[in-house]
């Protein structure tokens, strides 16, 4: 009898630890843009400041479309970086330009579509093990509308290895 | 319970929790009982899985956007795709005056063109553009992903041509209810016409019923047009001309 509890409360055990590992595994890590981002290139001046409830945390960042654009990117990060995904605020029109630093890969994430809107949005995933860091601009993309729309910078995700 | 079967169980829990993070159970433990069938979910589970109903596509698209003060920017797209990844998009000024931009992918790199400069940058297609494990192909999974997640290979197209061609991300949004309002004609193809609204943004779709394409998308904002997208001509199936995926001569590297 002794025995079978022992069993019992060890199965029970390694439940639980194994709930709270795999949330633990699969949990998206946010960054805030909010004062985090870095200068990169392009013209100097820092993104302004949207408060809105569309925004993941009342506010976002934002510098409006040019073909002089300026880059900038979240906070260099450690190694393992594995998914990434850009919260899309519900008040974009833009399309908006993201990438990682590295492996020199870009994708187009329509701010003005309404699915995208108000949800985090699939970046692509890092290949490589090492340090990575996620940049978007402002730039005009050719085939979108250009009529000086803000590019939001919102809240960033990302999952590990 | 002894020491040791303590440590037992916990280094059990962690192996399995670590297996179960990386196999997605959370996302399964998620998944909601299905809603009875309609035809407005038959038309999303086309789009879900539009890209297992083509092999080539060829054709173009004239895509207007409209600002604030009744400005309009028209371009016009042309597009030659071959499953998996072989691609060739350009997009020109709509009255076809100005190539504005080009990207082609030969299968194992991409390269965006500037046919003005005559320049190219390339790069090697990320590993992701082949990886289809995070594309939900069920109506159940597309409700209840934790973010829009889009085809691999059709996210890194540099043109709004690519959301149309690969429409996955369309029953994937969250808070919609699409209406199926009717059918209709468009370069001889049946399609479906849905419409559905989210915040300030009321859209109207036409989907070819064979593949699940958006071939027409209307979009306003507030009221006010924002966008309009036909397609003028499209090949579904039909044998592309293979040197079109292939970098062409008397262009450098930026």
């Amino acid at each position: 009898m002794k025995r079978a509890m022992s069993v019992l409360i060890s199965i029970v055990v390694a439940i639980v630890t194994a709930s709270l590992v795999t949330t633990m595994v699969f949990a998206v890590t946010r960054i805030s843009e909010s004062g985090n981002l870095s200068y990169v290139s392009g013209p100097s001046g820092y993104p302004s400041t949207k408060t809105s409830s569309s925004c993941l945390g009342g506010s976002c960042l934002y510098l409006n479309q040019s073909s002089d654009p300026a880059v900038w990117r979240w906070p260099y990060l450690s190694a393992g970086i594995w998914n990434w995904y850009a919260y899309c605020p519900s008040i974009g029109q833009a399309a908006a330009k993201y990438g990682v630093m590295y492996e020199s890969w870009s994708t187009v994430m329509n701010q003005a579509n309404p699915s995208n809107w108000g949800t985090d949005v699939y970046l692509g995933y890092s290949d490589k093990n090492s340090s990575e860091a996620l940049f978007t601009s402002n730039t005009c993309i050719s085939g979108w509308g250009c009529y000086s729309l803000p590019v939001y910078w919102d809240s960033m995700g990302y999952t590990g290895h | 319970m002894t020491k040791k079967n303590w440590i037992f169980s916990i280094t059990i829990g962690i192996v399995f929790g670590v297996i179960g993070g990386l196999l997605g159970i959370p996302h399964l433990l998620q998944a909601k009982p299905v809603s009875a069938a309609s035809t407005a979910d038959d038309v999303l589970n086309t789009t879900l899985n539009s890209s297992l109903k083509w092999n080539t596509v060829q054709g173009t698209a004239v895509i207007v956007w409209y600002g604030e003060n009744d400005e309009k920017q028209e371009y016009l797209n042309t597009f030659a795709i071959q499953q998996p990844n072989l691609a060739n998009i350009s997009v020109k000024n709509a009255d076809g005056s100005v190539a504005a931009s080009e990207w082609i992918s030969d299968g194992s790199k991409a390269y965006n063109i500037d046919p003005q400069a005559k320049t190219y940058a390339g790069g090697t297609l990320p590993a992701f553009s082949k990886d289809f494990s995070l594309l939900p192909t069920t109506l159940e999974a597309a409700k209840n992903t934790d973010a829009i997640y889009r085809h691999p290979f059709g996210m890194l197209i540099p043109s709004p041509v690519g959301e149309y061609l690969y429409p996955q991300w369309l029953a994937q949004g969250k808070g919609i209810t699409y209406n199926l309002v009717g059918e209709d004609t468009i370069l001889n193809r049946k399609v479906w016409i849905i419409t559905y609204i989210k915040y300030n943004a009321e859209v109207t779709a036409w989907i070819d019923e064979e593949t699940g394409i958006i071939v027409k998308y209307i979009q306003s904002m507030d009221g006010r047009p924002f966008e309009e997208m036909t397609f003028t001509q499209l090949e579904v199936n039909s044998p592309v001309d293979r040197t079109l995926f292939i970098l062409p001569s008397g262009v450098i590297s930026q």
